[in-house]
């Protein structure tokens, strides 16, 4: 049996186990968050859809108005001239086809990865690698581009992709605990649109099922779904 | 899920079942059993949609996937082990071969284009979906169950054609395993497995998501694995549900209980026919004659099924041996430079029925070649004792056989003349499943497992006084593995036996060699016995294994410097244990005279009242007594278990 931490058990006591209005679960979130370092703040989503079928896979990106509150390492594998603008963009890990001989003897320093349409003949053999982690660039979500300035800016300033599990669940950080309310909740409808938006066609029946919010090491909190149609 | 009914099938002339209904839900964990030849493996293969019904319906849901292990006759070649499990991930790979080649397109069109748009679509569904099945864990997947099943890193790249058959069965069923059938149809997986490719097994069926049926000659495993048995018997299928154990109970329950309804019919129809018989010529009964006539026409005749033969075989025994069979004096050995053990001391008495275990490659083998003198030691002393005749029975065996004979005649020619009749050599030959004319075949025409089962026949008829059997029961079924425990178990001489049979082992040994990794350790007792060991064994080295840190800690003042123990006993507490345990004794001999007081006090009436109170208190007081009665036990375990530490710790 899993012990309950006294922190988590004091917490718990103070949801009593009820949903609440998103803008007020997220400053309950706040207020709970009680551990020494700067929580991030996460969303879980639960859909009415079945991943096991190709078609009813959720899956996108949003940028997020206020952004992470952390600035993600980005890798990018481009030739010539878009090696520049990457690294103008602010990329910290710039390179060719020599980055991949580096990936594949097992570095993996980065936290996104982007690649030009003419690297990604490279990047193929890397599916092993870089599919586990969720690093494997798809031009979909937007890392597979020739515009390589905009896409390093674009996840430097908070974009996040989001993506059903298996069990149907989408489970996306929001910010940090240290945010003003409003931005947390601007962050927080602005995925959830995005989300709503990314309804496949053959979803079948109630399509955003249940809304959970939660810091890193926080109590989970049920979100009145009612209160996201406001 | 899966149904079959009224379901019929024959085999040439031979019916194998009638008439059998059987429903497979989606986590129904079965266990098929039968003796040889019923028709387990043909049932396994029309669930598996192999083989036709001849009568009957089966119907399954179209999404339905079952997988099949065969028993052997696989060859597996072209390519390496890793290869030939991911191959069953066809459509995976595919996508992924796909998605390659869309990323050299993604290079060559102009990303403008309506093409480019094309192929980035199709590219995104592509990844979803493999990345939803797990197509990127594949080879993970595959080395979990490859390495469960006794591979090493290095075999993952072997190619299969260089693997023994045992091996290259392994491989389909790691094969089977990574599908994940909505149906696992698996015929005597272990036959190829060790001990611990077995447990490896058997705790991944526990966790298997999905049903399956499992035909197995090992007890153990059919015990830990099923929650329902389906016994294929006399042409029909007789389902139980619980595990092997249960099944033997229920089926004698049950067999008990058609024999007393076989009984009562019989007397019923005696009693009806006995009527008839006296009235029927009565004008005035000839109403009720002919209702009981129709009543008799209108009773389902109970049928005994054929009673199951139980063969019991008398083998010869051997001429004794001196009473210390073989010694071990230091004895190593090694190979090209590799040591197998080092040394290995121990006497095997007159008697011994040893069983080796270890892991495959552990040495095994070896011990018994040394044994049996067709490998020298490398140092150390071995001697056998007086008048030992060795004989060893390796996997080929067979080779010494006269290939032209046919097995009656050479059963004949071997036999002792105690057992020369016909019928009898019969009866032994069908002990080792040779049946009707399999008698007349000659040797060179058998199969491999079937001629170690002869030779196997062969050795017991003559037996030596010292026996080494390495993998007896190898292709031996439920039945003629009994047949052979049962001789084994009354063999006068000295066994030294390899099995991978966790019941065999158990039912036949004295004691339990164990080797593992070079070292050699002796157990006294059956495989059960030597589990305990091993169990007390490793529990003691944990309570002798430091806590880290603990010389630092506070309360280590001890003066030898000998670090605080973990299990530590308090003696204050042993103490008041003691003085409650002495005090409990004594209350309870007190409580005992004062019911027994009470109690001749009733047997004399004085009034109603006085009765009355005298029984509430009698009651009382038993109450009483049970309770303290309970407590003085438990201490007792407490103390006992302390005492037991202390001369742990002390030794």
């Amino acid at each position: 049996m899993v012990k309950t931490s006294k922190r988590m058990a004091r917490a718990r006591e103070e949801i009593q186990g009820q949903a609440y209005p998103l803008q007020a679960a997220l400053p309950l979130v706040q207020k709970l968050s009680s551990a020494k370092f700067d929580e991030t703040v996460e969303i879980s989503l639960r859909l009415g859809v079945d991943p096991r079928h190709a078609d009813q896979m959720v899956r996108g990106t949003v940028v997020l108005p206020h952004g992470l509150g952390k600035s993600k390492k980005v890798c990018v594998i481009a030739s010539g001239e878009k090696q520049r603008e990457a690294e103008q963009a602010g990329a910290e890990h710039v390179g060719g086809e020599e980055l991949v001989g580096r990936i594949q003897g097992g570095w993996l320093d980065f936290e996104a990865l982007v690649a030009t349409p003419d690297m990604m003949k490279f990047l193929g053999r890397l599916g092993r690698i870089l599919g586990p982690k969720g690093l494997m660039p798809n031009p979909k979500t937007g890392t597979v581009t020739f515009d390589v300035g905009s896409a390093v800016k674009e996840i430097k300033a908070g974009k996040v992709e989001f993506r059903v599990d298996k069990t149907a669940i989408i489970h996306t950080p929001l910010g940090k605990v240290s945010f003003d309310g409003d931005k947390l909740l601007e962050n927080a409808r602005t995925l959830i649109e995005s989300v709503m938006k990314a309804k496949p066609s053959a979803a079948k029946g109630k399509y955003l099922r249940s809304v959970f919010v939660c810091s890193s090491m926080g109590p989970g909190i049920a979100v009145e779904l009612t209160s996201l149609d406001k | 899920m899966i149904r079959l009914s009224a379901a019929r099938k024959h085999f040439g002339s031979k019916s194998l079942f009638e008439d059998l209904d059987w429903l497979i839900t989606p986590t129904d964990r079965i266990g098929l059993v039968g003796g040889n030849g019923t028709g387990k493996t043909t049932l396994l293969k029309i669930l598996g949609g192999m083989e036709p019904l001849d009568g009957g319906l089966f119907s399954a849901p179209k999404d339905i996937t079952a997988g099949y292990l065969p028993q052997d006759g696989l060859s597996l070649s072209g390519r390496t082990v890793l290869e030939e499990c991911l191959s069953v991930f066809g459509d995976l790979l595919e996508l992924e071969e796909e998605m390659k080649a869309l990323t050299h397109q993604m290079a060559e069109v102009d990303p403008r284009s309506d093409e480019y748009g094309r192929i980035t679509e199709r590219y995104h569904r592509i990844e979803t979906e493999f990345q939803g099945r797990d197509g990127y864990s594949l080879e993970a997947q595959a080395g979990t169950v490859l390495n469960g099943l006794g591979f090493a890193p290095a075999d993952l790249n072997r190619p299969t054609e260089s693997l023994s058959g045992g091996w290259q069965m392994r491989v389909a069923l790691a094969k089977l395993l990574l599908v994940k059938p909505k149906l696992l149809l698996l015929d005597e997986p272990t036959n190829h497995l060790d001990l611990e490719a077995r447990n490896w097994l058997q705790q991944y069926l526990n966790e298997y998501p999905h049903a399956f049926v499992l035909v197995s000659h090992d007890r153990y495993m059919l015990d830990a694995t099923v929650n329902k048995i389906l016994e294929l018997w006399n042409r029909r299928a007789y389902s139980y549900s619980g595990n092997y154990e249960r099944y033997l109970a229920q089926k004698s329950a049950r067999q008990a209980q058609l024999q007393a309804a076989y009984r009562n019919q019989r007397e019923k129809i005696e009693r009806l026919e006995l009527f008839i018989n006296r009235f029927r010529y009565q004008a005035t009964r000839a109403k009720q004659v002919q209702s009981r006539i129709k009543e008799l026409e209108k009773i389902k005749r109970i049928e005994l099924p054929a009673r199951e033969k139980t063969i019991r075989f008398e083998f010869p025994q051997p001429p004794r041996s001196g009473r210390m069979v073989a010694e071990f004096r230091g004895v190593a050995k090694s190979y090209e430079g590799k040591q197998v053990f080092h040394g290995m001391s121990f006497v095997i008495n007159r008697g011994d029925r040893i069983g080796l275990v270890g892991v495959n490659g552990a040495g095994k083998s070896t011990l018994i070649k040394i044994l049996a003198g067709s490998e020298p030691v490398t140092a150390g002393e071995f001697r056998l004792g007086h008048n030992v005749k060795v004989d060893h029975f390796a996997q080929d065996q067979y080779k010494e056989l006269d290939p032209g004979a046919r097995l009656i005649d050479d059963v004949s020619s071997i036999a002792p003349s105690a057992l020369s009749d016909r019928t009898q050599l019969r009866t032994l030959l069908g002990c080792f499943l040779f049946s009707s004319d399999e008698v007349f075949k000659q040797i060179r025409v058998l199969s491999g497992g079937e001629r170690n089962r002869y030779a196997l026949l062969r050795m017991l008829l003559r037996p030596r006084n010292f026996l080494l059997l390495d993998e007896p029961t190898n292709h031996l079924d439920l039945r003629a593995k009994d047949v052979l425990l049962e001789a084994l178990q009354e063999f006068s001489g000295t066994v030294v036996f390899v099995s991978h049979d966790r019941y065999f082992i158990d039912k036949l040994a004295t004691r339990i060699f164990e080797i593992d990794g070079g070292r050699f350790q002796d157990y006294s007792g059956n495989y059960e016995d030597y589990l305990r060991q091993k169990d007390q064994v490793t529990l003691q080295q944990d309570d002798r294994e430091e806590p880290p840190g603990a010389e630092n800690s506070g309360r280590s003042g001890d003066r030898n410097g000998t670090p605080l123990r973990r299990n530590k006993i308090n003696p204050v507490l042993v103490r008041r244990m003691k003085e409650r345990h002495q005090g409990l004794e004594e209350e309870i001999t007190r409580c005992e005279v004062e019911i027994a007081t009470q109690e001749s006090d009733l047997g004399t009436f004085k009034s109603a009242t006085e009765s009355i109170r005298l029984v509430k208190l009698v009651e009382r007081n038993r109450k009483r007594l049970d309770e303290m009665i309970r407590e003085w036990e438990e201490l007792s375990r407490t103390l006992e278990e302390s005492d037991r530490k202390s001369s742990v710790l002390r030794s």
